[in-house]
C-alpha cells in the first residue's frame, strides 16, 4: 500500500485514524498501531510480516535481557546474538544477489582462492542450492522496508546496551514502534529514543494540534512526490530507456531530472511520514534539510537522509574509531557500507565509495575549498552530487561512464519527448530545493490562503493519483 | 493565520477535500455511464456481468461521441474517429431491443457479434436476420463468450425447443485469449471487486492525465498498447497487439473439441450449430501492408475449419478480398481506431455467410454435416 494510493487515503488512513483516537488507553493504542502497521505491511506480501514479527521479538527479548542481566558476558550476548540474527535476515534477503552477481560474472573468485575444478563445482552447487531454496521460499522477492526496520531494531539493541535508552517491558510499545506504518517502509530511520517520549504519552496526545501540522506535512509531501517527482520520472525514464540515442543536452537533462526526482521523491515520502505520525501524536525527526544548499560534502551528508547518516555515524563510523584514528579508512568503510545499504548492486557500492572519496578529499583540502566564493562552492557541490546520482541511477558501470561522457563531451543526439515540461519541472524543483525554506523551516499553522492553496494542490494530486499509474517511492527498493 | 476554530485551516479543510472527493466518486457512479466512458463495451467490461448478460438489465447506452477501443487503449487522441453509438440491453443484460419474443436462432460470440458502434440494424445478428429471415437473439458478450451452461440456461429461458445457434469465433481466440470455458462462479465473485474498482471519477481523471501524457507534451506510456501501421493509401490504422501474435495448435484443438461437445449437446435439444469464423483486423489488413509480419491465423482458421464436424462459415477470405477492393476507393471494413469491423465489414461477412453457406445449408434441413463452399473449393 502506497501513501499515494486510493486504498491508503480513502480506506486505511481514515480507519486507522478514527479507531486510534477512539481508544483511550495507551496500551490499546500501542496494540492498534501494531495491528495497523502489520495490515499496512501485509499489502505488499503478508508472508513477510512473519520476518518482521520475528525480528521484533528477537530485539524485544534482547531488551528484556539488558534489563535482567548486569554482567558483561550476558549483556554482550544480548547485543551480539540479536544483531547477528537481524543482519543475517537482511543479508539473506537483500545481499545474496551481489554474490550471485560475483559468481555469474566470472570465475575470478574461485581462481583467486586457488580452488581446483572439483571444489569450485561443489562450492557452486552448494551456493546455488542455497539461492534456489531462497527462491523457493519467497519467490526471490525482497521484503520491502527490511533495511529500515532492521536498522530500527539494531539501533534499539545498541542503544539499550549502551544505556542510552531504557528498554521497554511493554511488547506492544516496542512492536508499535517497529511497525509504525508512517516510517515502516522507507524511513526516516527513527531511533527509539527519538519517539520514546511521545510513545510514553500516547494516551495524553492532543489530537487537534497534530492534525493541522500533520495534514500540512502530508499534503506538501504528496505534492512533492506526485506533482514534481512523478512528473519528472514520467519524462526521464523513457528518455533513459533509449539512453544510447541521447546527446549532451539530453544526458544533462536526465541527470538534473534524476537529481531532483530522487530528492523530491524521498523528501516527499519523509514529509508524508512526518505528517502521518503527527496525526497519531508522534513526532518523527527531520530527514532532509535542504541538502542541495550544502557547500561541502560533510554538510551534504548532514542534510541528506539525516536518519541514515546519523545511524551510520553513531553505529559504524564512531565504533570504527571515528575521528580518533584512521579517519580516511573509517570514512571510506562507512560510506561504502552506506552505499551497499541501498542494495545489492555494484553501482551503489561505487556511489558510496565516490562520496567517501569526496569526504576524504574535503578533509585533505578543506582550507583551499573553504577559501572559494560561496556561490562557487555551492555550485561545485551540487555538480558533484549530480555526478553521484548518475552513478547511483545507472543500471551498470558502462551506462554510468557513457552517461558521464555524454555530459562532459559534446555529443549530438536525440532529445526525448517532454523536454520542455521537464525543463519547467526542473526550474520549479530547483527554485524550491535551492532557494526556498524546507518543510521543517516553514510554519505549519497556515493562513487560510495557504490552506486553500494546499487544498488545490491536493485536488491536483488526487487527479494524478486516480487517473495515472501508481508510482512507488524510489526508496522502497532499499 | 488561521484561528484554531477556522474552517480554513489544514486540519479541517484538507481531510474534507478528501471526503468530498470520495463523495464525488460515489455520486458519479449513479450518473449516466456515457459521461465517463467512451463506449458501452468499456462500461460493460469494467462493471462486469449483470444477471446473464454483459450489460445492466434494461439499460440503454447512448454516446454521440463514442470512439475506438484502440485509440483509447493507446491514448491516441489524434487517432479517435468520433461516431454515435447506442446500445439497448434487454431484461437479461444482452444487447437486444426486447427480451421476449419468438426466436428461432441465437447468436453467440464476442463484441464482433454485439456490433460495437453499429446501429442496431447493422449488427451481425441483424444482417443475418435480414438475409435469412431468422429471428435472432443476440447473446454476445464483449471480450468473451458465454459458457455452454449459460447458453443452455438461455435456451430454457427463451423457451426455445429447437432452431439454430450461430457461434461467432474470432481468430484472436486461437491465440492466447481463451474465454469460452470460464467458470461463471468466480466471475460472480469478481463482480463485487469489479464494481468496487469501477470509478467514473477515475475514468475522468485518466482522461485529464491522458491529455498530459499525449506523446507531445509528455511521453505516452500507453502508445505501445496498439500497433500503428500505414496502409498503401497513406491511412494510419491501429491494431491490437495481441492480433499480431500467432495462433497456437493447442487452442485450435481445444475449439475443435469444444464445438464437438457443444454440437452434440445442442443436437440433443433440437438445435443446429453453425460456426462463423471471423478474422481479426490484422489478419484482414496484413497482406495489404508493406513489410508487415504475417501470422498463422488464417492457416489456423482453415485447420480448425477442417477439424470441425459442424457447419462452418469462414469469412476470412471474403473480408480480405473485400478489404483490398474497398481500399482502392479509400474505404475500410474495420474502424481505423478500433479492433472491430464497421457496418461495411459486417455486411461483407453476412453476405459471405448467406451466399457461401446458408444457401447451401437451407437446402439440407436438420443437423447436416456440411462443409462450407470455401472448404470444398480447397479440396
Amino acid at each position: 500500500m502506497l501513501f499515494n494510493s486510493r486504498v491508503f487515503l480513502f480506506a486505511f488512513l481514515p480507519v486507522a485514524y478514527f479507531v486510534f483516537w477512539k481508544l483511550s488507553s495507551k496500551q490499546l493504542r500501542y496494540m492498534w498501531l501494531t495491528i495497523a502497521g502489520y495490515v499496512f505491511y501485509s499489502f505488499w506480501n503478508y508472508k513477510f510480516c512473519a520476518i518482521m514479527a520475528f525480528s521484533t521479538l528477537v530485539s524485544y527479548t534482547a531488551g528484556i535481557g539488558f534489563l535482567h542481566f548486569q554482567d558483561s558476558l550476558h549483556r554482550k550476548l544480548c547485543l551480539i546474538v540479536p544483531i547477528v540474527v537481524d543482519l543475517s535476515l537482511l543479508s539473506f534477503f537483500k545481499y545474496l544477489g551481489i554474490w550471485n552477481f560475483a559468481f555469474s560474472s566470472g570465475e575470478w573468485l574461485t581462481s583467486l582462492w586457488g580452488m581446483d575444478a572439483a571444489s569450485s563445482l561443489l562450492w557452486k552447487f552448494h551456493f546455488h542450492s542455497f539461492l534456489w531454496s531462497r527462491t523457493l521460499l519467497e519467490g526471490a522477492l525482497l521484503p520491502v522496508g527490511i533495511s529500515f526496520y532492521t536498522f530500527h531494531t539494531i539501533s534499539y539493541i545498541v542503544d539499550s546496551y549502551r544505556g542510552t535508552i531504557k528498554p521497554t517491558k511493554n511488547i506492544f510499545e516496542f512492536a508499535g514502534y517497529v511497525a509504525l506504518f508512517p516510517q515502516l517502509i522507507a524511513g526516516p530511520i527513527v531511533r527509539f529514543r527519538q519517539v520514546e517520549d511521545d510513545l510514553e504519552h500516547l494516551d495524553t496526545a492532543d489530537r487537534r494540534s497534530g492534525l493541522d501540522i500533520g495534514w500540512s506535512y502530508l499534503v506538501i509531501g504528496l505534492i512533492k512526490k506526485v506533482l514534481i517527482a512523478d512528473t519528472i520520472a514520467a519524462i526521464i525514464n523513457p528518455g533513459l530507456g533509449s539512453f544510447s540515442t541521447l546527446g549532451t543536452a539530453g544526458a544533462w537533462l536526465c541527470a538534473l531530472g534524476y537529481t531532483y526526482q530522487i530528492y523530491f521523491d524521498f523528501s516527499g515520502y519523509s514529509d508524508m511520514a512526518v505528517g502521518l505520525a503527527h496525526m497519531f501524536g508522534i513526532r518523527l525527526p527531520q530527514n532532509f534539510n535542504s541538502p542541495y544548499k550544502a557547500l561541502i560534502p560533510l554538510i551534504f551528508w548532514r542534510r541528506w537522509h539525516i536518519s541514515l547518516s546519523t545511524c551510520l555515524r553513531d553505529y559504524l563510523y564512531i565504533p570504527l574509531g571515528g575521528n580518533r584514528s584512521g579517519v580516511y579508512r573509517n570514512l571510506l568503510i562507512t560510506m561504502l557500507l552506506g552505499g551497499l545499504w541501498h542494495g545489492a548492486n555494484w553501482t551503489f557500492l561505487v556511489w558510496g565509495g565516490y562520496h567517501g572519496g569526496l569526504l576524504i578529499l574535503y578533509k585533505s583540502f578543506h582550507e583551499q575549498w573553504d577559501a572559494l566564493p560561496t556561490i562557487l562552492r555551492r555550485g561545485a557541490m551540487f555538480l558533484l552530487s549530480i555526478i553521484g546520482w548518475v552513478i547511483f541511477r545507472a543500471e551498470s558501470f558502462a551506462m554510468a561512464t557513457q552517461w558521464l561522457r555524454k555530459m562532459f563531451y559534446p555529443t549530438s543526439g536525440y532529445m526525448f519527448t517532454g523536454a520542455v515540461v521537464l525543463l519547467a519541472c526542473v526550474a520549479v524543483a530547483a527554485a524550491i530545493a535551492h532557494a526556498a525554506p524546507n518543510t521543517f523551516e516553514i510554519s505549519h499553522q497556515r493562513s487560510p490562503r495557504a490552506a486553500c492553496a494546499l487544498a488545490a494542490g491536493l485536488v491536483c494530486c488526487l487527479i494524478m493519483i486516480t487517473g495515472g499509474q501508481r508510482s512507488p517511492f524510489l526508496y522502497f527498493q532499499f | 493565520m488561521a484561528t484554531r476554530n477556522s474552517i480554513l485551516r489544514c486540519g479541517y479543510l484538507l481531510p474534507r477535500v478528501l471526503l468530498l472527493w470520495a463523495l464525488l466518486d460515489v455520486m458519479l457512479r449513479f450518473a449516466p455511464a456515457q459521461w465517463s466512458t467512451f463506449r458501452a463495451s468499456e462500461y460493460a467490461m469494467v462493471t462486469g456481468p449483470h444477471d446473464m448478460g454483459p450489460y445492466r438489465t434494461n439499460f440503454t447506452y447512448q454516446n454521440p461521441h463514442a470512439y475506438g477501443d484502440l485509440a483509447s487503449l493507446s491514448n491516441c487522441i489524434d487517432c479517435r474517429r468520433y461516431r454515435p453509438m447506442i446500445i439497448h440491453a434487454d431484461g437479461r443484460g444482452f444487447a437486444n431491443t426486447q427480451s421476449s419474443g419468438s426466436y428461432n436462432a441465437i447468436l453467440v460470440g464476442d463484441s464482433f457479434g454485439i456490433g460495437a458502434e453499429q446501429p442496431s440494424d447493422a449488427t451481425l445478428g441483424s444482417q443475418i436476420s435480414q438475409r435469412t429471415g431468422l429471428s435472432i437473439y443476440n447473446a454476445c458478450w464483449p471480450g468473451r463468450t458465454i459458457t455452454r451452461e449459460q447458453l443452455m440456461e438461455l435456451i430454457d429461458q427463451l423457451g426455445m425447443t429447437g432452431g439454430t445457434v450461430f457461434y461467432e469465433l474470432m481468430d484472436r481466440s486461437l491465440g492466447s485469449v481463451l474465454s469460452s470455458e470460464e467458470d461463471p462462479a468466480p466471475m460472480r465473485i469478481n463482480q463485487w471487486s469489479k464494481n468496487a474498482e469501477y470509478s467514473p471519477l477515475a475514468n475522468l481523471s485518466r482522461q485529464i492525465v491522458g491529455r498530459l501524457h499525449n506523446g507531445q507534451l509528455m511521453p505516452n506510456p500507453d502508445l505501445a498498447n496498439a500497433a500503428r501501421k500505414t496502409l498503401p493509401d497513406g491511412q494510419t490504422i491501429l491494431f491490437f497487439n495481441e492480433d499480431l501474435q500467432n495462433a497456437t495448435p493447442r487452442k485450435t484443438a481445444f475449439f475443435a473439441k469444444y464445438f464437438r461437445v457443444l454440437n452434440k449437446e445442442l443436437h440433443q435439444r433440437g438445435f443446429r450449430l453453425i460456426v462463423i469464423l471471423v478474422p481479426s483486423k490484422y489478419t484482414v489488413y496484413q497482406p495489404l501492408i508493406k513489410d508487415a509480419r504475417g501470422t498463422n491465423k488464417s492457416k489456423a482458421m482453415r485447420e480448425l475449419e477442417n477439424q470441425l464436424d459442424v457447419p462452418v462459415a469462414n469469412t476470412t477470405t471474403a473480408l480480405q478480398q473485400a478489404a483490398a477492393e474497398a481500399l482502392k476507393h479509400g474505404e475500410l471494413l474495420y474502424w481505423p481506431d478500433d479492433t472491430h469491423w464497421n457496418a461495411e465489414g459486417v455486411r461483407v461477412a453476412a453476405a459471405q455467410i448467406q451466399s457461401e453457406y446458408l444457401a447451401d445449408f437451407s437446402q439440407r434441413p436438420g443437423i447436416a454435416k456440411v462443409k462450407s463452399v470455401s472448404q470444398k473449393r480447397v479440396r
